[in-house]
């Protein structure tokens, strides 16, 4: 389990992370979400012993995080690096060595990596000689070369196409059912939603929401609405203008309305059924994720002020 | 396996397995004397084809005693021309080009104790050659015609005639004797101090490039969540250290094995005439070489590698604040200042070796390495004073490793900021 506990850190007298608390938890993985500059980089380092917090205790199956916690942890950072000029299959091998491996071992598990990836290929290659999407694979590869406990993934979709995606997405779900700790920091809310177990918003330093990702939803209820009709939906602004509905997307034809309080899920059906042509479809369910974050930064932001 | 062992193992045989490794290793001894012989042939033929000129002299000699002498030595250089009568029409024959160089040599020239100045007109400058090969012709002359009037004995002449030469022998205590002039001794300090100067200075920025480029490739930020900055600090330095003692060692083999070859090919009398080894008996050697000083090699071996690990140690952690080679200029400026002066204070070595100037530059961390080795050349160093500055020298490469292992780690991470002094003190005094 990955505890995160209070944790503090200032940069250059200014505060970056704010009495953060979060859990990471075997088999589970976790969705770091929160604007750019919200934090995240910084916990992500405390967390591989980069940095230390001023603050506050960053703990891994209850060690407190230093040097030799760092060989349980396998970081993909959202800045990618590879040596320009030094062969894939090498620079697993010296990582993995690095994280403590034996040559013979390390090589191995490179092998092992390069095949799972579908990379063993480009094993003698040298990365300015690779795509940036096999770059990218292997850099997903450095981060798992040594079979970490705990996998911190930090965008690690991006410039990927549909069938690296899903392949590397495949490979995480193998590390979550092996009981290995997934930590997953994206923007990009569907891949969470659909990945992830439970997910801490992080914003102005702080974390704003924590827990797992149903019971996160559950807590907004079920009072997101999406409607498909056939007319010009002119009913909505009145009922926008009268503080009933909060309208989240509109298209011809289609909308995505929240119920606000004091309004009330059948009362809409009944507005839209006598207000529209016809009513194709009209579903209430929760919130999307990225309705929430939406949310939750503003509602930080404006507590910040 | 320590981390430490696996980063300066991986690092050195990833330098050391380059085609241009191999490549700067096998032929850069051959290009540099390539190069040297070939500079040193164009600047031998072309003072040849000089000096071998012909020029025409017309000389405007008043006392008319010296012309006569001259036209005795005339050569295939130097051909005697008559010189328009007076001085203003003979100018505007070498204006003209009718001669190449017209000498003046006044009236009393040819008395003893008369005035010793004479001139020679030239058109445009002369080359360095040029000048020499005029004075040679003559200089010796008109000194004949002024001792002449006294007719001394001819041994006399010849003993004035002849060069004179000293050599330096030193007695250690032991009664050993050890030929080599002080010129000599500062001459190969000098060449020593360059080389190993050279050595800090190239792969001391080999080092900065290695950090720069871990940095810029943002290699840094995985490379630090699994290894103490410190060690990817000291793992560099050492492997580059290790390229650098590769390099050295097989240069040094070549040179020897060249030597050898040479030797055995050339006997060693011929060597002698064609200039490439000096002979210690040569009457008129005034500079000579010293023989080979086992206590100052050790002492360069000792302390060359402590030379170059304060001074790579401070180029890492400058290659760690910057990401490209112009924004560390100033850095690497001042970072480069204590070699700078370690050349210029070399230079003084020979002329006061026991100075305070000189023994402080001698005990002084950043320019011990080079100042010691040839002081102890020129010199007799007591013994403590050897201890004293190796000593301080050591303890000075520790601290300035740990100060750059913190700067290093302070400064890694941190993209696309102008460091300032605070902010190094700052990363310096954090905890």
């Amino acid at each position: 389990m990955l505890e995160v506990d209070q944790v503090v850190k200032h940069y250059d007298g200014k505060l970056a992370v704010d009495h953060a608390s979060l859990t990471a938890r075997p088999g589970r993985i976790l969705g770091l979400l929160g604007p750019n500059g919200a934090g995240k980089t910084s916990i992500l380092r405390m967390v591989n012993n980069i940095t230390k917090p001023d603050a506050g205790e960053v703990r891994l199956d209850g060690r407190v995080v230093g040097r030799a916690t760092q060989a349980a942890i396998g970081y993909m950072p959202e800045e990618r690096g590879l040596y320009k000029n030094v062969k894939v299959l090498d620079q697993l091998v010296y990582l993995a060595q690095l994280k403590g491996l034996r040559k013979q071992d390390a090589r191995r598990s490179a092998y092992r990596w390069l095949d799972a990836l579908d990379a063993r290929d480009w094993c003698d290659q040298r990365p300015r000689e690779l795509s940036r999407g096999m770059q990218q694979k292997v850099q997903f590869a450095l981060a798992l070369v040594h079979s970490p406990r705990l996998v911190i993934l930090d965008e690690p979709f991006s410039g990927l196409d549909p069938i690296n995606s899903a392949l590397m997405e495949q490979v995480i779900r193998d590390r979550k059912a092996d009981g290995a700790i997934v930590i997953f920091a994206s923007h990009r809310m569907e891949q969470v939603e659909d990945l992830c177990d439970e997910i801490c918003l992080i914003a102005n330093g702080r974390v704003v929401i924590a827990g797992d990702l149903m019971e996160v939803k559950r807590g907004f209820g079920r009072n997101t609405v999406s409607l498909e009709f056939e007319g010009d939906g002119a009913f909505l602004d009145g009922l926008a203008e009268a503080g009933r509905v909060d309208v989240l997307d509109r298209s011809d034809g289609r909308a995505e309305l929240r119920i606000l309080d004091g309004y009330s899920a059948t009362a809409l059906l009944d507005a839209a059924r006598q207000q529209t042509d016809a009513l194709y479809q009209y579903a209430a369910s929760y919130p999307t994720l990225r309705e929430i974050f939406i949310r939750a930064v503003r509602d930080a932001e404006i507590g910040a002020r | 396996m320590s981390v430490l062992l696996t980063v300066f193992i991986s690092e050195y045989l990833r330098r050391v397995r380059t085609k241009a490794f191999v490549l700067t290793t096998l032929f850069a001894p051959l290009a540099i004397a390539g190069v040297m012989a070939g500079a040193a042939a164009a600047v031998y033929f072309s003072v040849e084809a000089e000096s071998a000129r012909e020029r025409r002299i017309a000389v405007l000699d008043e006392s008319g005693r010296i012309l006569p002498r001259l036209r005795e030595q005339e050569n295939e250089t130097y051909t005697l021309a008559t010189a328009p009568a007076g001085l203003a029409d003979a100018k505007q024959a070498v204006v003209d080009g009718e001669v190449d160089v017209l000498l003046v040599l006044p009236r009393e020239l040819a008395d003893a104790g008369g005035p010793t100045a004479m001139s020679a007109y030239v058109k445009d400058k002369q080359s360095l050659t040029a000048e020499q090969a005029l004075r040679r012709f003559v200089l010796d002359v008109v000194r004949d015609v002024r001792l002449a009037q006294f007719e001394l004995a001819p041994a006399v002449l010849k003993t004035i005639n002849e060069r004179l030469s000293l050599a330096t022998i030193g007695l250690s205590e032991s009664g050993d004797e050890e030929a080599g002039s002080t010129a000599g001794s500062v001459a190969v300090g000098l060449a020593m101090a360059i080389v190993m100067l050279m050595v800090m200075w190239i792969y001391g920025a080999l080092v900065m490039q290695a950090t720069m480029e871990e940095k810029t490739s943002r290699m840094a930020e995985i490379l630090v969540s699994s290894v103490r900055p410190f060690d990817l600090l000291m793992g560099k330095v050492l492997s580059i250290g290790g390229v650098a003692a590769t390099q050295l060692v097989v240069w040094g083999a070549m040179l020897a094995a060249f030597g050898m070859v040479a030797s055995m090919v050339v006997p060693a009398a011929d060597l002698v005439e064609l200039g490439v080894a000096t002979s210690s008996s040569a009457g008129d050697a005034t500079i000579s070489l010293p023989s080979i000083r086992f206590d100052v090699l050790f002492i360069v071996v000792l302390m060359l590698p402590l030379g170059y690990v304060i001074n790579a140690s401070l180029f890492g952690a400058l290659g760690a604040m910057y990401e490209t080679p112009q924004e560390a200029q100033v850095a690497v400026t001042i970072a480069m200042t204590p070699m700078i002066v370690a050349i210029l204070m070399v230079q003084t070595v020979g002329l006061a070796p026991n100075s305070p100037f000189v023994a402080f530059g001698s005990f002084f961390p950043f320019t011990a390495p080079v100042m010691l080795p040839t002081r102890m050349l020129v010199a007799d160093v007591p013994a403590w004073q050897v201890v004293l500055s190796v000593v301080l020298c050591i303890v000075s490469a520790l601290a300035v490793v740990w100060l750059a292992g913190r700067i290093f780690r302070g400064s890694l991470l941190t993209y696309g900021k102008k460091f300032k002094f605070r902010d190094v003190w700052l990363i310096l005094t954090a905890d």
